[in-house]
Protein backbone atom coordinates (compact mmCIF):
# COMPACT_ATOMS: atom_id res chain seq x y z
CA UNK A 1 0.00 0.00 0.00
CA UNK A 2 3.05 2.39 -0.74
CA UNK A 3 1.16 4.37 -3.26
CA UNK A 4 -1.59 5.29 -0.99
CA UNK A 5 1.00 7.92 0.64
CA UNK A 6 2.05 10.17 -2.47
CA UNK A 7 -1.94 10.64 -3.21
CA UNK A 8 -3.35 11.43 0.63
CA UNK A 9 -0.86 14.19 0.53
CA UNK A 10 -1.54 15.50 -2.80
CA UNK A 11 -5.34 15.16 -1.47
CA UNK A 12 -4.44 17.47 1.39
CA UNK A 13 -3.08 19.76 -0.92
CA UNK A 14 -5.38 19.91 -2.91
CA UNK A 15 -7.88 20.41 0.34
CA UNK A 16 -5.54 23.00 1.39
CA UNK A 17 -5.95 25.01 -2.13
CA UNK A 18 -9.83 24.46 -2.31
CA UNK A 19 -9.76 25.62 1.09
CA UNK A 20 -7.56 28.97 0.32
CA UNK A 21 -8.92 29.46 -3.00
CA UNK A 22 -12.88 29.21 -1.23
CA UNK A 23 -12.00 31.84 1.51
CA UNK A 24 -10.54 34.34 -1.39
CA UNK A 25 -12.87 34.00 -3.64
CA UNK A 26 -15.77 34.18 -1.31
CA UNK A 27 -14.02 37.17 0.29
CA UNK A 28 -15.04 35.43 3.65
CA UNK A 29 -11.21 34.86 5.16
CA UNK A 30 -11.55 37.68 7.88
CA UNK A 31 -9.19 39.14 9.89
CA UNK A 32 -9.34 38.72 13.86
CA UNK A 33 -5.78 39.24 14.83
CA UNK A 34 -6.91 40.81 18.07
CA UNK A 35 -4.94 40.16 21.22
CA UNK A 36 -6.40 39.79 23.88
CA UNK A 37 -4.77 41.88 27.07
CA UNK A 38 -4.93 40.96 30.84
CA UNK A 39 -5.96 43.67 32.41
CA UNK A 40 -6.64 43.16 36.13
CA UNK A 41 -5.13 39.66 35.85
CA UNK A 42 -8.36 38.41 34.11
CA UNK A 43 -7.45 36.12 30.91
CA UNK A 44 -8.83 37.13 27.45
CA UNK A 45 -10.08 40.51 28.63
CA UNK A 46 -9.62 42.91 25.60
CA UNK A 47 -9.34 46.18 27.63
CA UNK A 48 -8.72 49.15 27.84
CA UNK A 49 -10.05 49.26 24.22
CA UNK A 50 -12.73 46.62 24.09
CA UNK A 51 -14.28 46.66 20.01
CA UNK A 52 -17.53 48.32 20.24
CA UNK A 53 -20.32 46.65 17.98
CA UNK A 54 -21.06 48.89 15.37
CA UNK A 55 -24.32 49.20 13.63
CA UNK A 56 -25.33 46.22 12.30
CA UNK A 57 -28.34 44.35 10.65
CA UNK A 58 -29.33 40.72 11.40
CA UNK A 59 -32.66 39.08 11.26
CA UNK A 60 -34.16 37.20 14.23
CA UNK A 61 -35.88 34.05 14.32
CA UNK A 62 -39.08 35.74 14.37
CA UNK A 63 -38.26 37.33 11.25
CA UNK A 64 -37.31 40.62 13.28
CA UNK A 65 -34.61 42.97 12.55
CA UNK A 66 -32.34 42.71 15.08
CA UNK A 67 -29.92 45.98 15.67
CA UNK A 68 -27.11 46.47 17.80
CA UNK A 69 -29.13 48.79 19.69
CA UNK A 70 -31.05 46.40 20.89
CA UNK A 71 -28.10 44.35 22.71
CA UNK A 72 -27.86 47.87 24.62
CA UNK A 73 -28.70 47.69 28.25
CA UNK A 74 -27.88 44.12 29.29
CA UNK A 75 -25.10 41.36 28.84
CA UNK A 76 -24.95 39.40 25.61
CA UNK A 77 -23.53 36.20 25.31
CA UNK A 78 -22.57 35.65 21.68
CA UNK A 79 -21.82 32.57 19.82
CA UNK A 80 -21.43 31.83 15.88
CA UNK A 81 -22.35 28.59 14.02
CA UNK A 82 -24.52 26.88 12.35
CA UNK A 83 -27.19 24.05 12.52
CA UNK A 84 -25.55 21.65 10.33
CA UNK A 85 -22.49 21.95 12.96
CA UNK A 86 -23.46 18.37 14.70
CA UNK A 87 -20.30 18.84 17.28
CA UNK A 88 -19.39 21.79 18.50
CA UNK A 89 -22.72 23.70 18.00
CA UNK A 90 -24.88 21.52 20.16
CA UNK A 91 -22.40 20.97 22.74
CA UNK A 92 -21.36 25.07 22.69
CA UNK A 93 -25.32 25.73 23.21
CA UNK A 94 -25.85 23.19 25.63
CA UNK A 95 -23.01 24.53 27.47
CA UNK A 96 -24.29 27.92 27.06
CA UNK A 97 -28.13 26.83 28.27
CA UNK A 98 -26.10 25.47 31.50
CA UNK A 99 -24.31 28.41 32.40
CA UNK A 100 -27.04 30.82 32.07
CA UNK A 101 -28.95 29.08 34.27
CA UNK A 102 -26.08 30.05 36.78
CA UNK A 103 -26.43 33.13 35.53
CA UNK A 104 -29.82 34.85 36.16
CA UNK A 105 -28.52 34.19 39.86
CA UNK A 106 -26.16 37.04 38.97
CA UNK A 107 -26.98 40.77 39.18
CA UNK A 108 -25.29 41.49 36.28
CA UNK A 109 -26.51 39.22 33.98
CA UNK A 110 -30.23 39.36 35.81
CA UNK A 111 -33.04 38.34 33.80
CA UNK A 112 -32.21 40.84 30.55
CA UNK A 113 -28.88 38.84 30.14
CA UNK A 114 -29.39 37.13 26.98
CA UNK A 115 -27.43 34.13 24.53
CA UNK A 116 -27.49 34.84 20.94
CA UNK A 117 -26.65 32.69 18.52
CA UNK A 118 -25.72 34.13 15.26
CA UNK A 119 -25.72 31.57 11.74
CA UNK A 120 -22.80 31.84 9.65
CA UNK A 121 -24.77 29.42 7.43
CA UNK A 122 -27.67 31.90 5.87
CA UNK A 123 -28.13 30.09 2.77
CA UNK A 124 -29.29 26.73 4.66
CA UNK A 125 -30.43 28.88 7.80
CA UNK A 126 -33.78 30.65 7.46
CA UNK A 127 -35.18 32.03 10.74
CA UNK A 128 -37.91 29.38 10.89
CA UNK A 129 -34.83 27.03 11.00
CA UNK A 130 -32.95 28.83 13.26
CA UNK A 131 -36.44 29.00 15.40
CA UNK A 132 -36.66 25.69 15.95
CA UNK A 133 -33.16 25.37 16.61
CA UNK A 134 -32.15 27.60 19.33
CA UNK A 135 -35.80 26.61 21.21
CA UNK A 136 -34.25 23.20 21.80
CA UNK A 137 -31.76 24.46 23.81
CA UNK A 138 -33.84 26.99 25.67
CA UNK A 139 -36.79 29.29 24.71
CA UNK A 140 -34.56 32.41 26.19
CA UNK A 141 -31.92 32.28 23.34
CA UNK A 142 -32.04 34.86 20.90
CA UNK A 143 -30.94 33.22 17.02
CA UNK A 144 -30.14 35.79 14.33
CA UNK A 145 -28.79 35.69 10.39
CA UNK A 146 -28.11 38.24 7.82
CA UNK A 147 -26.51 38.47 4.30
CA UNK A 148 -23.15 37.00 3.95
CA UNK A 149 -21.79 40.67 3.32
CA UNK A 150 -23.35 41.59 6.64
CA UNK A 151 -22.10 39.00 8.58
CA UNK A 152 -19.21 39.68 6.79
CA UNK A 153 -18.92 43.02 8.29
CA UNK A 154 -19.77 41.73 11.73
CA UNK A 155 -17.08 39.27 11.75
CA UNK A 156 -15.00 42.25 11.15
CA UNK A 157 -16.31 44.17 13.80
CA UNK A 158 -15.89 41.57 16.26
CA UNK A 159 -12.71 39.18 14.92
CA UNK A 160 -15.19 36.51 14.04
CA UNK A 161 -14.21 34.33 10.90
CA UNK A 162 -16.09 31.54 9.14
CA UNK A 163 -15.03 30.01 5.59
CA UNK A 164 -17.49 27.79 3.93
CA UNK A 165 -14.99 24.11 3.24
CA UNK A 166 -16.40 21.57 0.94
CA UNK A 167 -16.65 17.83 2.55
CA UNK A 168 -16.31 14.62 1.37
CA UNK A 169 -19.13 13.46 0.76
CA UNK A 170 -20.19 16.41 -1.35
CA UNK A 171 -21.82 18.80 1.30
CA UNK A 172 -19.92 21.42 3.02
CA UNK A 173 -19.28 23.10 6.48
CA UNK A 174 -18.60 25.84 7.93
CA UNK A 175 -15.06 27.08 10.02
CA UNK A 176 -15.57 29.23 12.04
CA UNK A 177 -15.07 31.15 15.45
CA UNK A 178 -15.99 28.78 18.19
CA UNK A 179 -15.43 31.31 21.42
CA UNK A 180 -17.73 32.79 23.52
CA UNK A 181 -18.27 37.09 23.03
CA UNK A 182 -18.99 38.77 25.89
CA UNK A 183 -20.73 41.93 25.25
CA UNK A 184 -21.18 44.91 27.92
CA UNK A 185 -24.57 46.31 28.60
CA UNK A 186 -22.59 49.44 27.03
CA UNK A 187 -21.93 47.14 23.36
CA UNK A 188 -18.45 46.70 24.47
CA UNK A 189 -16.75 43.21 23.45
CA UNK A 190 -15.17 42.80 26.44
CA UNK A 191 -13.65 39.17 26.37
CA UNK A 192 -13.85 36.27 24.20
CA UNK A 193 -14.00 32.73 25.79
CA UNK A 194 -11.94 30.39 23.63
CA UNK A 195 -12.68 26.87 23.10
CA UNK A 196 -12.72 24.04 24.37
CA UNK A 197 -14.10 24.97 27.54
CA UNK A 198 -17.12 24.31 29.94
CA UNK A 199 -20.23 25.52 30.72
CA UNK A 200 -18.19 26.37 34.38
CA UNK A 201 -15.47 27.89 31.91
CA UNK A 202 -18.51 30.17 30.98
CA UNK A 203 -19.72 31.28 34.47
CA UNK A 204 -16.48 31.93 35.91
CA UNK A 205 -15.07 34.45 33.05
CA UNK A 206 -18.60 36.14 32.79
CA UNK A 207 -18.01 36.70 36.58
CA UNK A 208 -14.47 38.26 35.96
CA UNK A 209 -15.83 40.09 33.15
CA UNK A 210 -18.75 41.48 34.57
CA UNK A 211 -16.77 42.64 38.19
CA UNK A 212 -14.36 44.33 36.44
CA UNK A 213 -16.27 45.89 34.60
CA UNK A 214 -17.90 46.95 37.64
CA UNK A 215 -14.74 48.29 38.96
CA UNK A 216 -14.12 50.70 36.42
CA UNK A 217 -17.49 52.41 37.67
CA UNK B 1 2.48 -22.46 -14.58
CA UNK B 2 0.15 -21.67 -17.24
CA UNK B 3 -0.29 -18.49 -15.94
CA UNK B 4 2.33 -16.60 -13.00
CA UNK B 5 0.61 -13.14 -12.25
CA UNK B 6 -2.57 -15.12 -11.54
CA UNK B 7 -0.96 -17.19 -9.01
CA UNK B 8 0.53 -14.49 -7.42
CA UNK B 9 -2.84 -12.81 -7.07
CA UNK B 10 -3.81 -16.23 -5.68
CA UNK B 11 -1.46 -16.57 -3.08
CA UNK B 12 -1.72 -12.61 -2.01
CA UNK B 13 -5.43 -13.28 -1.36
CA UNK B 14 -4.91 -16.68 0.38
CA UNK B 15 -2.38 -14.66 2.15
CA UNK B 16 -5.25 -11.75 2.87
CA UNK B 17 -8.04 -13.98 3.83
CA UNK B 18 -5.71 -15.90 6.23
CA UNK B 19 -3.56 -12.92 7.57
CA UNK B 20 -4.03 -11.48 11.13
CA UNK B 21 -7.37 -12.90 10.52
CA UNK B 22 -10.50 -11.15 11.79
CA UNK B 23 -8.71 -8.09 13.07
CA UNK B 24 -12.15 -6.39 13.71
CA UNK B 25 -12.88 -8.81 15.99
CA UNK B 26 -10.41 -7.28 18.27
CA UNK B 27 -12.18 -4.10 18.19
CA UNK B 28 -14.80 -3.45 20.98
CA UNK B 29 -16.95 -0.27 21.27
CA UNK B 30 -18.73 1.20 24.53
CA UNK B 31 -19.66 4.26 26.00
CA UNK B 32 -21.43 5.51 22.79
CA UNK B 33 -24.02 7.78 22.68
CA UNK B 34 -25.47 9.48 20.01
CA UNK B 35 -26.11 13.06 20.33
CA UNK B 36 -29.78 13.90 19.17
CA UNK B 37 -29.58 16.24 16.19
CA UNK B 38 -32.04 19.63 17.05
CA UNK B 39 -34.56 20.54 15.35
CA UNK B 40 -34.12 22.11 11.95
CA UNK B 41 -30.56 19.98 11.90
CA UNK B 42 -29.96 16.84 9.39
CA UNK B 43 -26.40 16.47 11.02
CA UNK B 44 -25.81 14.18 14.08
CA UNK B 45 -22.57 13.24 15.82
CA UNK B 46 -22.07 10.10 17.47
CA UNK B 47 -19.38 9.52 20.59
CA UNK B 48 -17.57 6.39 22.02
CA UNK B 49 -14.44 4.78 22.75
CA UNK B 50 -13.32 1.81 20.36
CA UNK B 51 -10.63 -0.58 22.05
CA UNK B 52 -8.28 -2.51 20.09
CA UNK B 53 -7.75 -5.91 22.68
CA UNK B 54 -5.69 -7.59 20.06
CA UNK B 55 -2.31 -7.87 20.24
CA UNK B 56 -1.82 -5.99 16.22
CA UNK B 57 -2.47 -2.59 15.50
CA UNK B 58 -5.46 -2.38 13.14
CA UNK B 59 -7.10 0.07 10.94
CA UNK B 60 -10.73 1.23 11.30
CA UNK B 61 -11.14 2.12 7.27
CA UNK B 62 -14.85 4.16 8.08
CA UNK B 63 -18.34 3.67 9.72
CA UNK B 64 -21.73 3.70 8.12
CA UNK B 65 -25.40 3.41 9.96
CA UNK B 66 -28.67 1.85 8.62
CA UNK B 67 -30.22 4.91 10.06
CA UNK B 68 -28.41 7.45 7.99
CA UNK B 69 -27.76 8.51 4.43
CA UNK B 70 -24.06 8.96 5.26
CA UNK B 71 -21.53 8.59 8.09
CA UNK B 72 -17.87 9.53 8.30
CA UNK B 73 -15.37 9.43 11.25
CA UNK B 74 -14.83 13.45 11.33
CA UNK B 75 -12.57 15.29 13.98
CA UNK B 76 -12.83 18.96 15.19
CA UNK B 77 -9.57 20.62 15.52
CA UNK B 78 -9.85 24.12 17.31
CA UNK B 79 -6.98 26.40 15.30
CA UNK B 80 -6.48 29.44 16.64
CA UNK B 81 -10.25 29.64 18.38
CA UNK B 82 -11.69 28.45 15.09
CA UNK B 83 -13.15 25.15 15.05
CA UNK B 84 -12.51 23.07 11.93
CA UNK B 85 -14.18 20.14 11.14
CA UNK B 86 -12.55 17.22 9.11
CA UNK B 87 -13.00 13.71 7.43
CA UNK B 88 -10.47 11.13 9.02
CA UNK B 89 -9.76 8.68 6.33
CA UNK B 90 -8.74 5.98 8.80
CA UNK B 91 -7.81 5.39 12.65
CA UNK B 92 -5.33 3.32 13.76
CA UNK B 93 -5.45 1.76 16.88
CA UNK B 94 -2.34 0.01 18.43
CA UNK B 95 -2.61 -3.15 20.25
CA UNK B 96 -4.53 -2.28 23.54
CA UNK B 97 -4.89 1.22 22.42
CA UNK B 98 -8.01 3.02 22.11
CA UNK B 99 -9.83 5.73 19.97
CA UNK B 100 -11.48 8.20 22.08
CA UNK B 101 -14.70 10.01 20.33
CA UNK B 102 -15.70 13.26 22.95
CA UNK B 103 -17.77 16.00 22.19
CA UNK B 104 -15.28 18.78 20.89
CA UNK B 105 -12.89 16.26 19.29
CA UNK B 106 -12.92 13.36 16.61
CA UNK B 107 -16.90 12.20 16.30
CA UNK B 108 -18.86 10.44 13.79
CA UNK B 109 -20.43 12.42 11.70
CA UNK B 110 -23.81 11.00 10.80
CA UNK B 111 -26.09 12.64 8.07
CA UNK B 112 -29.29 12.62 6.81
CA UNK B 113 -31.41 10.51 9.25
CA UNK B 114 -33.67 8.13 7.68
CA UNK B 115 -35.60 7.69 10.71
CA UNK B 116 -37.20 10.04 13.38
CA UNK B 117 -34.52 10.26 16.51
CA UNK B 118 -36.29 9.76 19.73
CA UNK B 119 -34.60 10.10 22.92
CA UNK B 120 -33.30 6.38 24.33
CA UNK B 121 -33.95 4.95 20.62
CA UNK B 122 -31.31 2.57 19.89
CA UNK B 123 -28.90 3.30 16.28
CA UNK B 124 -26.81 0.60 15.10
CA UNK B 125 -23.17 1.85 13.78
CA UNK B 126 -20.83 -0.31 11.97
CA UNK B 127 -17.01 -0.19 11.73
CA UNK B 128 -15.24 -1.32 8.96
CA UNK B 129 -11.78 -2.50 9.58
CA UNK B 130 -8.73 -3.05 7.03
CA UNK B 131 -9.77 -6.86 7.61
CA UNK B 132 -12.24 -8.96 8.79
CA UNK B 133 -15.86 -8.54 9.76
CA UNK B 134 -17.20 -5.16 10.38
CA UNK B 135 -17.93 -4.21 14.13
CA UNK B 136 -21.66 -4.02 14.70
CA UNK B 137 -22.51 -1.80 17.75
CA UNK B 138 -25.81 0.16 19.10
CA UNK B 139 -25.40 3.43 20.53
CA UNK B 140 -28.41 5.00 22.59
CA UNK B 141 -29.87 8.37 21.17
CA UNK B 142 -29.20 10.92 24.33
CA UNK B 143 -29.81 14.82 24.79
CA UNK B 144 -26.28 15.37 26.04
CA UNK B 145 -23.36 13.46 27.65
CA UNK B 146 -24.18 10.47 29.79
CA UNK B 147 -22.02 11.05 33.39
CA UNK B 148 -19.63 8.10 33.82
CU1 LIG C 1 -18.31 16.35 11.65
Amino acid sequence: MNDTKPASHLGIILLGAIVMATAFAAGMWLSSTRHAGEAGGIDGLLWPDPPQLAGFHLVDQHGRPLEAADLRGHWSLMFFGFTHCPDVCPTTLAALARAEDQLRKQPAYGESGRVVFVSVDPERDTPEVIAEYVNYFSPDFIGATASESELRALGRNLGVLFMKVEQADGGYSVDHSAGVFFVSPQLELLSVLTPPYTAADIVRRFTAVSQFLEKQG
Amino acid sequence: MKNPAMTVATLVAILLAAGPAAACDHLRAERGWLRQPPPGSDSAAAYLVLHNDGSEALTVRGVSSPAFARAMMHETRYVEGRAEMRHLHAVEIAPGGRFEARPGGAHLMLVEPRQTLALDDMVELRFECAQGDPLVTWVPVRRSAPTP
